[in-house]
């Protein structure tokens, strides 16, 4: 019976997957035929053949992957020491109350504030270098991870701090092993909604300086409408957000399901 | 926490205040950000400290270029929430309705949520042109992929006794959306809409800045060009105000659907 129903599992996650990856398939024809046969304007769409064709010759020349070293460069200079911060000042204020009420209006208010509009005042501000661009991924960082980190400590169930407290533990020490671990998913939550703001952040600031990076590749080629070669560095960027997000969503996950165990 | 001595009952009873909490707030980010200005620590061409910037208020508001900007900002914004809003619904409800659709759509869906969409803009601005419709599509792209995938979430998650009881009944298909489904997934289509508002914000600000400037974003560049950083912070502010407001009214629209469900069920 079990050995039943695993195998009926199996046979139905294959089939879906190859249904999913057909699609797939179906889409890239579809595109294709469309660009090929019927599309007629003097712009040249890219294509999937196309950008395929465009990466091998950029990563052959390398231009590609020197781009992307400098935006990867950007992201975690500028997304560590936030996420670092950002759990620290989080603990910190979501574990003093009076302090928590009198801050987390206004980090609130500087993340509800569309980050493009700040862009140009980065720039201007810290020139059009990585050190900019490291600035603007760390402010993006820094609050998102904030906000999150103190909603995990104002969450830590009631019980564990009542232990906590009847064994007389520092409060440092209770925010360190109490809070700290029973909030890490909410953590992690915010560490991966700041990495997809921060990779917007990067793409947009790169567009803005258009000096280096992927974003700049993007910027380049699309002024020469060379879109396929546009279009490369873009999904690049697309497929680093993907692959954040799963793997950040899974550990996300699994840290919830913990959390609600204990 | 140590603070509050129990003698000092007043200090006491202003930390429990979260009306006094919220100004001493406001107070320390304003004392911080004029400290941060202060003294050459930053050049003087860039320095912007809260007291040089509410003096330009005035300034900026008296600009005849700065109504018109929120005008344009708000109604680009509008339009392109209306239209995520309207087919991130329908797409939402097709997908939580025809299983193959679901199956083989769903994935893509996420993964253009994850993606950092704004990338592709120059791409766009190549292929459509420096025009309105550009800026709009850019909106659209991003508030549209949170409405999508909450309205599905929420469709999905039916009740089944629900669904059963209304299949026993024999409900048509037309009365079980209106009764059933669409209700119980009001919730997450709310949700669906506050981050929906923000990331079209974002999609707003990009579209305004990076395709041909237009609105609050162009004023930014504008001031930019002139090192007017005061009035450049004036204009990011307005971008918060109105952020801050949709995202406080789409706030209470949830509270107050949460209430009548809990009320309903």
């Amino acid at each position: 019976m079990s050995t039943e129903t695993i195998r009926l599992r199996q046979r139905t996650d294959w089939s879906r997957l190859a249904f999913i990856a057909s699609v797939f398939g179906i889409i890239l024809l579809v595109w294709q035929g469309y660009v090929s046969f019927i599309y007629d304007r003097p712009i040249p769409l890219p294509t999937p053949v196309s950008t395929v064709e465009a990466f091998i010759e950029m990563s052959e020349t390398g231009e590609l992957w020197e781009a992307a070293f400098e935006s990867a460069q950007v992201l975690v200079l500028g997304s560590i020491p936030g996420i670092l911060l950002g759990i620290a000042l989080g603990l910190v204020i979501g574990g003093i109350p009076p302090l928590n009420t009198s801050l987390a209006p206004y980090v609130y208010a500087f993340y509800a504030t569309p980050f493009p509009a700040l862009i140009p005042i980065f720039v201007l501000v810290f020139g059009l270098g990585n050190t900019g661009k490291a600035m603007i991924v760390f402010t993006l960082v820094i609050t998102t991870v904030l906000l999150q980190t103190i909603a995990g400590v104002r969450n830590v169930d009631a019980r564990f701090l009542e232990v906590a407290r009847a064994f007389g533990s520092p409060p440092a020490r209770t925010l360190l092993e109490v809070h700290l671990p029973a909030s890490m998913s909410f953590i992690v939550a915010g560490i991966r909604l700041a990495i997809g703001r921060a990779l917007v952040g990067v793409v947009v600031a790169e567009f803005d300086t258009a000096l280096s990076g992927l974003g700049a590749l993007i910027f380049r080629y699309s002024g020469r409408l060379a879109l396929s070669h546009a279009f490369v560095p873009a999904v690049v960027f697309s497929i680093t957000g993907i692959l954040f997000y799963v793997s950040l969503k899974k550990a996300e996950q699994s840290l919830e399901k913990w959390r609600q165990l204990g | 926490m140590s603070v509050a001595q129990p003698s000092d009952s007043l200090l006491r009873r202003a930390l429990h205040n979260r009306w006094v909490l919220r100004f001493a707030g406001l107070i320390g980010v304003l004392a911080f950000w004029e400290f941060m200005f202060s003294g050459g620590r930053v050049n003087p061409i860039f320095s912007a400290p809260p007291t040089a910037v509410v003096q330009t208020i005035p300034d900026v508001l008296a600009d005849e270029l700065y109504l018109p900007a929120v005008g344009s900002t708000l109604r680009l914004f509008s339009m392109g929430f209306a239209i995520a809003a309207v087919l991130g619904i329908l797409v939402g409800l097709l997908l939580a309705r025809v299983r193959l659709l679901d199956v083989g759509l769903t994935p893509y869906l996420n993964a253009l949520y994850a993606s950092p969409l704004p990338a592709i803009i120059p791409i766009l601005t190549a292929v459509l042109g420096y025009t309105f419709q550009t800026k709009l599509l850019i909106v659209v792209l991003l508030a549209i992929f949170p409405i999508l995938i909450n309205v599905h979430q929420g469709a999905r998650s039916v009740d089944d006794t629900l669904l059963e009881v209304a299949r026993s009944l024999r409900v048509s298909e037309s009365k079980l959306w209106l009764d059933v489904i669409i209700p119980s997934s009001l919730p997450f289509l709310i949700v669906g809409l506050r981050l929906g508002a923000a990331r079209g914000m974002i999609g707003t600000a990009v579209a305004e800045l990076y395709t041909s400037p237009d609105g609050l974003g162009y004023l930014i560049l504008r001031y930019g060009f002139r090192f007017d950083m005061d009035a450049m912070l004036v204009v990011v502010l307005t971008f918060t105000a109105i952020s801050l407001l949709l995202s406080w009214s789409t706030g209470l629209l949830e509270r107050r659907v949460r209430r009548w469900r809990v009320s309903a069920g």
